[in-house]
């Protein structure tokens, strides 16, 4: 997709640019996704989730400290409706 | 989705399967963060814990990692207590082995101790797996670690593949230690076994 929007880039606005625009596509790529973890997940995901500008969703946990499906599945529509796409 | 098969600070388990019909409801890509508890998948009272393994799209935490060796020989049956976690050194273990081992009723640890003596001599033990079971891996755990100066040399070896073939068992997993000046040590030959 990335390639694809380069290409049609490069022929309007020359090599540099295009390749801005393809840079800025990834981010903006990157940026529409979302990662869900709990409380309990480990600190490397957040550390990664950091460095990748991904955002990141933390779900609630149950009495377990399980992650609790149902707030996912709300946390999911949430992002849905705000139109990040599948 | 990130989930996780043993958390790092209680050891939780999170709802591998109910999470699985979410991310698919929702095309979402589902990992399983075990790098602490799904080596224990190998154990046949810890399979059920980890339902839903084998289901995710990505996992970390392989037997590969030197847990596989605390989780499978930390077992007070298996290891009589004598292994404590973090004194295990392993070789390498692959993906496909863990499947086999979440799919094996049947996979079981056999280990051995054998004494290193004192002084520079090299010594080796193997430990197979019963007639018509092959290893999924194995590993070697030496008494203590802290005794760095004593023993100076291990060389683990599965399926007839190491450098020096000679001795290595063809379902099974084996040591050679060469032991340096000073008392002597205790080392523990651990191997996984499956039927499959």
């Amino acid at each position: 997709m990335v390639a694809g929007v380069s290409g049609a880039a490069a022929e309007v606005w020359g090599p540099e640019k295009a390749r801005l625009f393809s840079a800025l596509a990834i981010v903006g790529y990157v940026r529409n996704l979302a990662l869900y973890v709990s409380g309990e997940t480990h600190s490397s995901i957040d550390r990664a989730v950091r460095l990748l500008g991904v955002r990141l969703r933390r779900i609630p946990t149950d009495a377990d400290l399980r992650l609790d499906v149902a707030s996912l599945a709300a946390a999911v529509a949430d992002d849905r409706a705000a139109g990040r796409r599948r | 989705m990130v989930a996780t098969a043993g958390t790092t600070g209680t050891g939780s388990v999170d709802p591998l399967p109910e999470l699985r019909r979410c991310c698919d409801g929702e095309l979402l890509w589902l990992h399983v963060d075990g790098a602490y508890g799904a080596p224990a998948a190998i154990c046949p009272e810890a399979k059920e814990l980890l339902t839903g393994l084998e289901g995710a799209d990505s996992r970390d935490g392989t037997i590969g990692d030197a847990d596989i060796g605390a989780n499978a020989i930390s077992n007070d049956e298996l290891a009589g207590g004598s292994v404590r976690s973090g004194e295990v050194l392993n070789g390498p273990l692959r993906d496909e082995d863990l499947q086999a081992g979440l799919l094996a009723s049947d996979a079981s640890v056999r280990f051995d101790n054998f004494a290193v003596p004192s002084g520079a001599q090299p010594v080796s033990e193997d430990v197979a797996c019963p007639a018509g079971q092959r290893a999924l891996g194995g590993g070697v755990s030496f008494g203590s670690l802290d005794a760095g100066d004593r023993v100076v040399f291990s060389e683990p070896r599965v399926g007839g593949a190491a450098p020096n073939a000679q001795g290595a068992v063809a379902n099974g997993w084996g040591a050679a230690v060469l032991n340096g000046a000073g008392e002597q040590r205790t080392a523990t030959v651990w191997v996984v076994c499956t039927a499959r």
